[in-house]
């Protein structure tokens, strides 16, 4: 999946109004990110890569670059 | 006195009964004294709860509770060696969490194949097929608290889950002419596997609040699965349509 697709999905998903979204923006400082959040990208990475992560696993992630990690650097182009 | 839990010599149809509440309802079954036959996907799974069943005439039956045409070939063997069936427990399930933008008609569509359609067709085959209509029977759905209370993220399990009840309501009343009785069973959390693979998705601080809804902590599969005895068994003979809640106080509040 390009990345761009994907930071896109992961706007829709947490319903993200703030237009500076990329790879690199902190997840603490989207406005409303909170345990729900976590549970949403749980979702997505599930339906998008039958991925299932954990709430302790994404404890660890900082932006959406090191989710993209997580998830495998190997899935996005 | 005549022990009114008794389900001696009785056939019970169990699905779902690999892992879980599943699993202890055929366990429970047995030990009363019924002859379980089990449907599920996973023949190791259903081999290891057979061996954990009172010896008798159990059986089981490898099969995807989606293919809905498969129903009928799955049960004829266990009824030509064992007799008509007396109950179903349908205990199968399906869990799907997640916001409602992610959540689409497939999702919906996956989830109330297993968790409310199976249940209806196996109750629709075994009535019109394999039913003793002198005896009567036991129909057992087990739905959730989630049909009745509200919580983020689980808009397509609710709705399979209200669906569940829903129809149930309705189908006690055209089978009850067949003496057939039936009923659901909304359990808050208990501890299954599916539960917790679902844990895995939330923060310990949420689990513990979660904990803390429920006054008496959360639930066994023992605590359901008594509770699918008491339904089954003549004891409640006068019971149909209904619903139990079965959730260690969390909806007093």
């Amino acid at each position: 999946m390009e990345k761009k697709i994907f930071i896109e999905k992961f706007r829709e998903a947490l319903e993200i109004k703030s237009l500076n979204l990329d790879e690199n923006t902190p997840l603490k400082s989207i406005d409303g990110y909170d345990s729900m959040s976590v549970m949403a990208i749980i979702a997505l990475v599930d339906e998008l890569f039958s991925k299932r992560l954990t709430a302790k696993q994404l404890a660890q992630v900082s932006n959406i670059k090191s989710l993209m990690e997580l998830i495998g650097f190997e899935n996005f182009s | 006195m005549e022990n009114q839990f008794s389900l001696q010599g009785k056939n019970i149809l169990i699905s779902g009964a690999s892992s879980g509440i599943g699993r202890c309802v055929a366990v429970f079954c047995s030990r009363a004294g019924a002859n379980v036959l089990m449907l599920g996907r996973d023949e190791s799974t259903l081999n290891e709860t057979l061996e954990m069943l009172q010896p008798a005439h159990h059986a089981l039956a490898v099969i995807d509770l989606n293919n809905f045409s498969s129903y009928t070939d799955a049960i004829a063997p266990f009824v030509e060696n064992n007799g008509k069936i007396y109950g179903i427990v349908h205990s199968a399930g399906l869990e799907f969490s997640g916001p409602y933008n992610l959540t689409k008609p497939q999702n919906f569509q996956n989830i109330f194949n297993i968790n409310a359609v199976a249940g209806f067709e196996l109750a629709r085959i075994v009535a019109s097929k394999f039913a003793d209509t002198e005896t009567g029977g036991s129909y057992v759905f087990i739905s959730s608290i989630r049909a009745l209370f509200g919580v983020e993220f689980a808009t397509a399990y609710s709705a399979s889950k209200g669906a569940v009840i829903a129809a149930s309501r309705s189908l006690s009343l055209e089978l009850a002419k067949k003496h057939i009785r039936v009923n659901t069973i909304s359990p808050s959390l208990v501890l299954t596997p599916l539960l917790e693979k679902y844990f895995e998705s939330l923060h310990e601080d949420t689990i513990r609040k979660m904990k803390e809804q429920h006054p008496l902590g959360f639930g066994m599969p023992e605590d359901v699965a008594n509770a699918c005895i008491y339904l089954l068994s003549d004891a409640s003979r006068w019971m149909t349509g209904n619903n139990i809640i079965l959730d260690g106080g969390y909806s007093v509040r």
